[in-house]
């Protein structure tokens, strides 16, 4: 009973990393932007709240990532650079820089946050229903326009690109508080490996969620069950971490293809943005 | 600011992004160096038989890259499908098993994303990249488990990879430009190339857009895992993984140049040559005890020019 607990407490306590990071990319995909350069947001917050430690780390860690995932957004918008692409370039400059900031950092214990653990899962959940709320307002309903059909909006008097650039403040805040727990609350020292995946992860687990913040709060169970498991069933299997360590995303891949395979047979409908990835240049319209 | 279709296309886009990648170089190697002739010595190449190496893999992977994105494709597992290729290359016996085994498993490596794209249309750019992670883990699981040397006490490595003279590897680079020309003078490469234009596009034209698709993401895969084949079997020593050195980084170099290259097959050559240079620099910089991930900031950026290179190609920009 009690490794029971253990297992369920270490699975709050990596599913809020993951649950900030996707109610920040269901957010950017909602807005019509797949952004894959929300792994490097996630690694250059980690490493800038690595160096400095809570209080002001986790103050300029947000400050920094949400400036960089700006960054990406004003690059894949306003200049059209390749969405997909550009979050690969991103992420691997974020690696990068990362490494570099944080160097002097590897291996020493930090202090932990206030808050930590099912606390901060809690926390999190309320974040989401802020996020569900906000998707709700006359801002959000513009957010879910620009994914969805960004030349009516425009047509509207709205300027997509600084609806977008809103949209990417807001994914932005939340996956650099996700890398600074991360690294402050979850593992509590730094490493170059060890913050890597996580924002990627969150990009599946918000198509999983359906792009829906309270469908967030169950799909970021999905990956975190597993990266705990396979730090738990280390002890009692005789199955190699290393393959272990490839379940978080498998399983991912395979809840989504489930999903995709429901959606298709008529199960739910798939609120899928029909922008999604697609550049939004305004001549072209 | 605002983009404006430009009537016809701007080859000097790439010349810009060119230009900007090296001026972001220059500067972050005299930030990181804070010296003038400490600068310089990390600009040159010191060893000429490695950067012919180091060119004829980011070339082999700048194809695969190519192949993809013409095809409107955007497969960005190239890392993962290079990392399973250099498994292959560790369990065969001689250098041209290792390049065909290369070559058969990043096809396999790439099939799962590639059906998945084509029958149910998940996106493809999420699980080749989700499946990167996968294959570095197999990797260690492999070099401590079927494929580690016995002979090497208290240090787990993988056996060695079966040797690969340098001119067999630029003769690989060969081989597969050449192949990916000859194949866009054909009716097939026509219909790939096609399918960056629409599904639809291939259907009207009398093709199956599905079989383009898995055909598209296939070939792409099976090129990166012969690009880590190469690369593992060409090094003149120690091609062996260690656990903690699974991921070369080559995938990354092989996207850069491929959109450096304006995703033509010969201008992706030439931005080969740039992204090896690069690639120097980056080793350089690790013999002056910077992280091995900073290259990676210097290649990111890189791509990222590479990508702008293609908007100004298509595009002028108007600051109003």
């Amino acid at each position: 009973m009690a490794v029971e607990l253990g297992v369920l407490f270490e699975v709050f306590k990596a599913a809020t990393p993951i649950l900030l990071a996707t109610l920040g990319a269901a957010v950017g995909q909602r807005a019509g932007v797949l952004n894959l350069g929300i792994e490097g947001t996630v690694y250059l917050s980690a490493a800038v709240a690595a160096l400095l430690g809570p209080p002001w780390g986790l103050l300029l860690a947000v400050a920094v990532g949400t400036l960089y995932n700006l960054l990406y957004y004003f690059l894949a918008n306003d200049f059209a650079l390749n969405q997909v692409l550009l979050g690969f370039a991103f992420t691997m400059v974020a690696y990068g820089v990362g490494s570099q900031v944080a160097q002097s950092r590897v291996g020493v214990p930090l202090q932990k946050p206030a808050l930590y653990g099912p606390e901060a899962f809690a926390a999190a959940v309320v974040l989401a229903v802020v996020v569900h709320v906000l998707l709700r307002t006359r801002l959000g309903v513009a957010i879910k326009a620009s994914g969805d059909d960004p030349a009516s909006l425009d047509l509207m008097g709205i300027d997509v690109y600084r609806v977008r650039k809103i949209a990417g403040a807001v994914e932005g805040l939340l996956a650099s508080a996700a890398g600074a727990y991360l690294v402050l609350a979850y593992y509590g020292s730094w490493s170059d490996q060890l913050v890597m995946g996580w924002g990627f992860l969150a990009v599946v687990t918000a198509m999983i969620a359906l792009w829906r913040p309270l469908l967030a709060i169950a799909a970021s169970l999905v990956p975190s069950t597993f990266i705990s498991l396979s730090y738990t069933l280390q002890r009692y299997l005789q199955i190699s971490p290393h393959l272990l360590n490839t379940t978080p995303y498998l399983a991912s891949i395979a809840v989504l293809v489930i999903l995709y395979i429901a959606a298709r047979r008529g199960a739910f409908k798939t609120s899928a943005p029909r922008w999604l990835a697609k550049p939004y240049i305004r001549e072209e319209r | 600011m605002r983009l404006v279709q430009r009537r016809e296309p701007y080859p000097l886009g790439y010349a810009v992004a060119l230009a900007g990648s090296l001026a972001t170089t220059l500067a972050a190697v005299l930030l990181a160096t804070n010296r003038l002739d400490s600068a310089l010595a990390v600009l040159a190449v010191t060893d000429w038989g490695f950067y012919l190496r180091v060119f004829a893999v980011v070339g082999i992977v700048a194809m695969s890259g190519v192949v993809s994105y013409r095809a409107g494709l955007w497969n960005i597992g190239q890392e993962g499908q290079a990392v399973v290729g250099a498994l292959a290359a560790l369990a065969s016996t001689d250098p041209l098993k290792a390049l065909l085994a290369g070559f058969l498993i990043g096809l396999a490596w790439a099939l799962p994303p590639a059906l998945l794209r084509a029958f149910l249309g998940v996106n493809e750019a999420v699980t080749t990249f989700l499946l990167t992670f996968v294959a570095v883990y197999t990797a260690r699981y492999f070099i401590e488990g079927p494929l580690r040397d016995p002979a090497k006490r208290g240090f787990v490595a993988s056996v060695e990879a079966p040797h690969l003279g340098l001119a067999a590897a630029v003769g690989a680079l060969a081989v597969v430009a050449i192949g990916v020309l000859v194949l866009y003078k054909t009716r097939r490469g026509l219909y790939l190339r096609l399918l960056a234009s629409g599904e639809e596009v291939v259907r009207y034209a009398g093709a199956s857009p599905t079989v383009y698709i898995l055909l598209g993401l296939a070939l792409s895969g099976a090129l990166a895992g012969l690009g880590g084949a190469v690369e593992i079997s060409s090094r003149e020593a120690g091609r062996y993984m260690t656990l903690q050195q699974v991921s070369t980084g080559f995938g990354l170099y092989g996207i850069s140049a491929a959109w450096l290259g304006g995703l033509s097959p010969l201008g992706a050559l030439a931005a080969s040559a740039y992204v090896a240079w690069l690639y120097q620099v980056g080793v350089n910089l690790k013999v002056l005890g910077l992280p091995a991930l900073v290259a990676n900031a210097l290649v990111g950026s890189a791509m990222a020019w590479g990508l702008a290179g293609y908007v100004l190609y298509k595009y002028r920009v108007v600051w109003r």
